[in-house]
């Protein structure tokens, strides 16, 4: 089961916001909101094609300009 | 503590992520909880309305440390040193861990049964023999969200009674009413990034450096990092933030009525006030004068306004000349007009900002609407970095008193007990019969203690607050809570205090993260944390108490909730919705570092009335202060003349008394005084006197001093050359010391309309001790 | 009273090694008048601030050393307790006065009484103002963990100083961590420090992060030949 670490990046003053949006999402964890407004999250799914439909739906959330991936792991877990 | 090599990966994900966007500093809690055993939880600090946020790390059910959070928006990681120390505030030495019950002078160990089945058979009794009128509630700007709730719910919802109360009462009472009668609205339009954006700051009668700590910081940052930016300190007494203030204006106490009004003489005119803001958003109107000072038990006072044009206000205005103003206040006529000027400064971004000084005030509701003149005449407010900002004291005299209502006059929501479609609406929403909720407001906060003092109270509940140290004319009250005759006094504390001294059952707190809780702090923030850790002994949490209480009225009916946090959130949420003050789901809070109401599918809101920041402004209007329906979406500037303190120095009584904090104690000490670093840092209270004073009366730095007013008299060491520097004729005590209760000498007077007392300003007598 | 070559003394212990091996007589006296042992001889070793903080108006160390008579008069008018008069461990300073300002520090009375008081010229009878005295000279000796300069809103060693914004002032800058906020970092000038140890004492961290040292000695900002 895929796990990956990403950084979202929101528009001014939204990060608030949009971690509460895209924490409604299944597979989606926010680890912190940064003072500059970037979120850390982790992103788990049972399949890659699955984490890779998990981000896309993120660039989709109102307010987020980017996200980054930092970290990828595909471990059979 | 194991984790598997799942939470192990996804801990990592999470390291190398904030790795990646470049902070070393926030930790993920996971990898935290696998490194030393520690489980960390956010949660907000217990202290000033500023709001900070804290984590919390608890390990094997203790509390071990508490830091500043990085992911606060309001602080960032930041505290002053009482939140550096919060979580020692839970471990003194004394904390109560059981009820006690009073037998004779002895205070005796009793079960809850048997504490919680006195009270509630002295509560039936009352309401019996004398009415629903003769039990009350005192709570607390420091009660969380659910335990102001249930009170409410309780009093006025099932005892069918408004005395209900907040100690609030004493410091926000005005601000309120300020707001209400301006805006129709309570709390401020605008939020902390004001200190971020704006270039010119008024402080008036607010230690900000001492009482908003990280808000202060913040404010001293912009200025750093902008030279352009002017702060400028209006106070009766020099303090820290006088020192770090571009200018320091001193003015006589009571004065600002008049140099407000000074300053919007001179704005009128020299024609600098913003024209086409006044037309479209502006009304006038003027209310009673002479309204008196709430000295006599049940003063009663209800004003009448009437609509002003604006060429009257302008009539209003022609006696508060520069000149006249500089006359009353010892603020030179030249500075007052510079001082309009730079109000008016359409190249700046202009705020205001104020806590106690107007607040605790015989006028405050009057000199809170002249702030807000200012900045209605000059267009200058709902614009990100320029506002006026009320500052808050209470970490939830926003949140808990203000907005849920705890007040005898006040519902949920902005709404009052005065109007049948509040009072029905409230019904609907709690499920009780029509016209349980009485429609006419009984006892403000001094009010009220008046009546346990006269005996038309019997029973009063007192949680969170300490009142018998922090009441003014306190010799009063004190005596009044023991003088017998089916008096009954409960106090629900954490610490033996002043008031559990006086109390005839005491009742073991649980206090902060020891419960679930909401705050709301002084920018619309709502910050929710989780119970962490369990209170010691039997103490439990106060809003477990008040449903007990309930349960035992026959009002369990009223908390049918399983999981009563998020069930009374929800349940507390209609109240609000869709009158500008909504509030998100409970789960919203859990995840978030708060969200600045109204939240509006998961929106925070930054700037009320403005367009494009608050959703209820609809595109093209601009500007609308849409609560104030009365006066079509307008807000009011009000005329309100200088009238003079309630007691002035006279030849018996020469020196002006103002009382308040300092940075490393908060309120009455209770908490404070429990932490051995801050009690050495700021071990006793002192005098603060000015030397020239001192010299003349034959009193050298350090020595005792008897200080004296009508009401009470206290010695204590004079200080003269210290953190905070009394002006001539002004001496000035913090109320921290429960050794030294100087609100004795402090006059019970209070503004007419807010019903908040006058902590400033009152008449004493310095002799050497 | 024997008088010592006082120049070979070692300010830590207040008696130099070669004394204390040669007149192994005064030692084990001194040590038999406190009722310690011969390891107490440096027992102040571990939290010594290098040198004893004697009360206001104290002549130069060596010459108090020689004219103090250890009577404790100074001790006894003092309204706070602040003088304690020194035990076995100070060498051949046992029974002079000292100030613990971590404990209770010096109040600065406007009076001066402990000099006042003074029959041998130890502490100068003639001071009259309070704000002229040079007891030591307080100094953050732990940067990284003085909360101020962290960015926590503390500055309470500034607060409490009887010379707020003479002999300490704060320094605001800019907090690029937080990027909204300032660091007031408290600033001590040592010419106006009077080493009272005020806030040393007042220091909210378990070990002070600011104590008063060894007064500074003056030296002009431009180079003098």
């Amino acid at each position: 089961m895929p796990v990956s670490g990403v950084v979202v990046r929101c528009s001014n003053g939204c990060a608030e916001a949009v971690a509460t949006r895209i924490t409604a999402f299944t597979g989606v964890e926010v680890h912190g909101v940064l003072p500059d407004g970037r979120i850390v999250a982790v992103v788990e799914s049972d399949t890659v094609q699955g984490e890779v439909d998990t981000v896309s739906q993120l660039h989709d959330v109102q307010d987020v300009i980017a996200v980054q991936l930092a970290y990828h792991n595909f471990e059979d877990i | 503590m194991g984790l598997s090599r799942r939470e192990f990966l996804k801990a990592t994900a999470a390291a190398a992520a904030f790795a990646a966007a470049g902070t070393a500093l926030l930790k993920p809690e996971v990898s935290e909880a696998a490194e030393d055993g520690i489980k960390w939880g956010k949660a907000p600090c217990r202290f000033c309305g500023t709001g900070c946020g804290v984590l919390v790390g608890v390990k094997n059910g203790k509390i071990v440390a508490t830091k500043g959070d990085p992911a606060a928006p309001v602080n960032r990681g930041l505290n002053c040193i009482k939140g550096y120390f919060l979580s020692k505030i839970l471990y003194g030495k004394d904390r109560l861990t059981t009820p006690l019950i009073r037998k004779g002078n002895k205070m005796v160990e009793a079960s809850w049964d048997e504490a919680m089945t006195l009270i509630a058979s002295k509560f039936k009794d009352a309401i019996a023999t004398h009415g629903p009128d003769s039990v009350a509630m005192y709570g607390s700007g420091q009660w969380t969200v659910f335990e102001g709730y249930a009170a409410s719910k309780l009093f006025k919802g099932g005892i069918g009674t408004n005395n209900i109360e907040p100690n609030a009462r004493l410091c926000m009472a005005s601000a309120v009413t300020g707001f209400m009668t301006t805006f129709a609205s309570d709390e401020p339009m605008g939020c902390y990034d004001d200190l971020d954006l704006g270039d010119t700051y008024f402080l008036w009668g607010a230690n900000m450096a001492e009482c908003h700590p990280v808000l202060f910081s913040r404010l001293i940052d912009n200025r750093l990092k902008n030279p352009r930016v002017k702060i400028i300190d209006f106070g009766t007494r020099r303090t820290r933030t006088s020192q770090m203030a571009d200018t320091y204006i001193k003015f006589n106490p009571q004065t600002d009525l008049a140099l407000l009004n000074a300053i919007a003489h001179v704005i009128v005119e020299e024609k600098l006030y913003d024209d086409k803001f006044i037309k479209n958003h502006v009304v006038f109107k003027k209310g009673k004068t002479n309204i008196g000072y709430g000295l006599e038990d049940k003063f009663k006072f209800a004003d009448d306004p009437k609509p002003m044009t604006f060429d009257e206000y302008r009539e209003f205005l022609k006696t508060y000349t520069p000149e006249y103003a500089a006359k009353l206040s010892g603020v030179p006529a030249a500075t007052i007009v510079e001082m309009a000027r730079l109000y008016a400064d359409k190249s700046r971004k202009v705020n205001s900002l104020w806590t106690m000084g107007f607040n605790q005030h015989s006028r405050g509701t009057w000199v809170n609407n002249l702030v807000y003149n200012v900045h209605l005449l000059t267009g200058k407010i709902c614009k990100p970095g320029e506002n006026p900002m009320s500052l808050t004291g209470q970490p939830s005299a926003c949140g808990t008193a203000r907005e849920v209502g705890t007040f005898t006059h006040r519902l949920p929501a902005d709404m009052v007990v005065t109007n049948p479609e509040h009072r029905a609406k409230a019904e609907k929403i709690w499920g009780i019969p029509a016209g349980t909720i009485p429609a006419k407001p009984t006892y403000n906060a001094t009010e009220m203690f008046r009546a346990l003092d006269r005996g038309d109270i019997k029973v009063v509940w007192i949680q969170v607050t300490n009142p018998f140290q922090s009441l003014p004319n306190l010799n009063r009250y004190r005596k009044g809570a023991r003088k017998g005759d089916g008096r009954f006094v409960v106090v629900s504390d954490m610490y033996p205090t002043k008031s559990t001294e006086v109390a005839d059952v005491i009742l073991p707190s649980a206090s902060w993260v020891e419960k679930e809780g909401v705050f709301g702090n002084a920018e619309r923030r709502t910050q929710q944390w989780y119970k962490q850790v369990d209170p010691p002994g039997q103490a439990k949490n106060d809003l477990w108490q008040t449903i007990e209480l309930a349960k035992r009225l026959g009002h369990g009916n009223l908390f049918p909730y399983k999981y009563v946090e998020k069930e009374m959130w929800e349940e507390y949420r209609k109240f609000n919705e869709g009158q500008g003050k909504d509030l998100a789901p409970y789960e919203a809070y859990t995840k978030a570092r708060g969200l600045r109401w109204p939240v509006i599918n998961g929106r925070e809101t930054l700037y009320r009335y403005a367009e494009g920041h608050d959703p209820y402004v609809k595109a093209g209007e601009g500007i609308k202060f849409y609560k104030n329906k009365n006066d079509g979406g307008k807000a009011v500037i009000w005329a309100r003349p200088y009238e003079p303190a309630a007691e002035a120095p006279d030849k018996s009584y020469p020196f002006w008394l103002c009382t308040g904090r300092v940075l490393e104690h908060w309120h009455t000490g209770t908490m404070t005084g429990r932490v051995p670093e801050l009690k050495r840092a700021y071990p006793s209270a002192v005098c603060e006197m000015h030397p020239d004073d001192a010299k003349r009366l034959g009193i050298k730095n350090l020595q005792k001093v008897k200080i004296s007013s009508r009401r009470g008299t206290i010695i204590l060491p004079v200080e003269l050359n210290g953190r905070g520097k009394a002006e001539k004729g002004n001496v000035f005590v913090a109320f921290f010391d429960e050794t030294k209760l100087i609100n004795e000498l402090c006059i019970d007077a209070y503004c007419p309309i807010s019903g908040e007392p006058d902590y400033k300003k009152c008449a004493v007598k310095v002799e050497k001790a | 009273m024997r008088y010592y070559h006082l120049n070979n003394l070692n300010q830590h212990t207040g008696i130099s090694r070669r004394r204390f091996l040669k007149d192994g007589m005064l030692v084990p006296l001194a040590l038999a008048v406190a009722g310690g042992s011969i390891s107490t001889l440096f027992l102040r070793r571990a939290d010594a601030r290098g040198f004893y903080l004697r009360p206001p108006g104290a002549v130069e160390e060596t010459r108090f050393l020689a004219a103090c008579v250890k009577c404790g008069k100074c001790a006894q008018a003092c309204p706070y307790g602040s003088i304690k008069m020194a035990g076995g461990e100070a060498g051949i300073g046992i029974g002079t006065p000292h100030i613990v300002t971590r404990e209770v520090p010096c109040h600065l009375c406007p009076d001066i009484p402990c000099a006042k008081t003074c029959p041998s010229g130890a502490l100068d009878r003639k001071l009259n103002d309070i704000e002229k005295i040079r007891m030591g000279t307080a100094v953050i000796i732990d940067r990284e963990n003085c909360l101020s300069l962290r960015g926590l809103r503390c500055e309470v060693c500034y607060r409490q100083c009887p010379l707020i914004d003479k002999a300490i002032t704060i320094e605001p800058r800019h907090n690029t961590r937080t990027g909204v906020h300032s660091i007031m970092e408290p600033v001590i000038h040592a010419d106006k420090c009077v080493g009272c140890g005020i806030c040393e004492n007042a220091c909210v961290r378990d070990k002070p992060v600011i104590r008063v040292l060894a007064a500074i000695p003056g030296q002009k900002d431009y180079y003098e030949f």
